[in-house]
């Protein structure tokens, strides 16, 4: 906690600041969160703090990550309606998606050559960091490696979720909702929250869906995968 | 002050839930066989009081819109961890990032798309 004088000012300063420049300049990649990532890696770069002093002083935001997931209980609660009437769509597509990222990630990543460590480290790429860490060390991938893809893949819908989902007409709001939650977890939904309150209720359905999916099936799917790959 | 003193209070009445929630759903996730966070069963908990209406939403919402509101002010001290990674981010540069970015717009899209089709038979959508 030494450190917090410093971090945890910088941090706010450059979330605050990015959020202004995101409000002001409306394209998807000028977003809260990469520029908030812009301002301060170079400052600890330039500086030359490591990385874990910088960490240690903002451990007070990164333990409200875990009550800011339960907050979400709220936005689901508001969409309860929507919810029950769809609730066959939303586990199908669910399903849907839960596969696509298990599968797609892993092949991909084995036919570029990774090694089976690294396959496994991809595979739970699409769900919340902590999910994505156990199943990643139950399959004997990196779990910290797995927490960078899962940050990539975060980062990916957060920024060009929308551009993607615009241009292939996905207008919908739970549609859009469900397709965030699904490829980006809790990151793409804080910023699916931002842009629209229901979008941001569907996403982080699919947020605890997909985990639960994906928490129960990569077990069965991974030694299936290795299996087919030869 | 009563106003202040009462703002704090739903504040403090707010987060006390929250986190009673996380902490039960902590100590449920100890207990399964499989690994779920207790912070996604924290969620399921407390939306099941909102949802049997045992607890008003009232008492949560101030807690909560807080939370969601700046959820992205949050990631910002973990997504700087990418510095430190930078080397086996580009040796492994292609089976890593390409097939995370790869894997994560098909899954976007397919999702995004399957989810409309699904959708359009019960909503009325006359010019599509």
């Amino acid at each position: 906690m030494i450190d917090a004088w410093w971090s945890l000012p910088l941090t706010v300063f450059a979330y605050f600041l990015a959020r202004k420049l995101a409000a002001k300049i409306n394209i998807s990649i000028v977003n809260p969160l990469l520029v908030a990532m812009a301002i301060v890696i170079p400052i600890l770069l330039l500086t030359n703090l490591p990385y874990t002093r910088y960490f240690a002083g903002s451990s007070l935001l990164n333990q409200l990550l875990q009550p800011a997931v339960v907050a979400l209980a709220l936005p689901l609660y508001e969409q309860m309606h929507q919810i029950r009437a769809r609730w066959k769509t939303i586990i199908s597509v669910c399903f849907i998606g839960s596969i696509t990222a298990m599968v797609s990630g892993t092949a991909i990543a084995l036919w570029m050559g990774a090694t089976p460590e690294i396959a496994a480290t991809i595979m739970p790429k699409s769900v919340t960091t902590p999910i994505a860490m156990a199943v990643s060390a139950s399959l004997h991938g990196i779990p910290a490696i797995s927490a960078i893809c899962v940050l990539i893949a975060g980062v990916l819908g957060a920024v060009f979720g929308h551009m993607l989902l615009n241009l292939f007409k996905v207008n919908n709001k739970s549609s859009r909702g469900l397709a965030i939650g699904n490829a980006s977890h809790a990151l793409g939904t804080a910023r699916a929250a931002e842009i629209d309150y229901q979008e941001g209720a569907f996403s982080s359905l699919a947020l605890v869906i997909c985990g639960i999916i994906t928490s129960l099936l990569a077990p069965f799917l991974f030694p299936l995968l290795m299996h087919w790959w030869g | 002050m009563p106003a202040v003193l009462s703002a704090c209070w739903r504040y403090v009445r707010a987060f006390a839930i929250i986190y009673a929630a996380l902490y039960a759903g902590i100590g449920i996730s100890s207990l399964l066989p499989i690994t779920i966070p207790g912070s996604i069963i924290g969620m399921l908990l407390l939306f099941l009081l909102l949802a049997l209406h045992i607890l008003p939403v009232e008492w949560v919402k101030p807690g909560c819109h807080l939370l969601i509101r700046y959820m992205a002010l949050l990631f910002v001290p973990i997504s700087v961890g990418v510095m430190s990674y930078t080397d086996i981010l580009t040796a492994q540069f292609g089976p890593i990032v390409v097939s995370c970015i790869v894997s994560t717009f098909m899954v976007l899209l397919i999702v995004g798309l399957s989810a409309e089709r699904l959708q359009r038979p019960r909503e009325e959508k006359p010019h599509d």
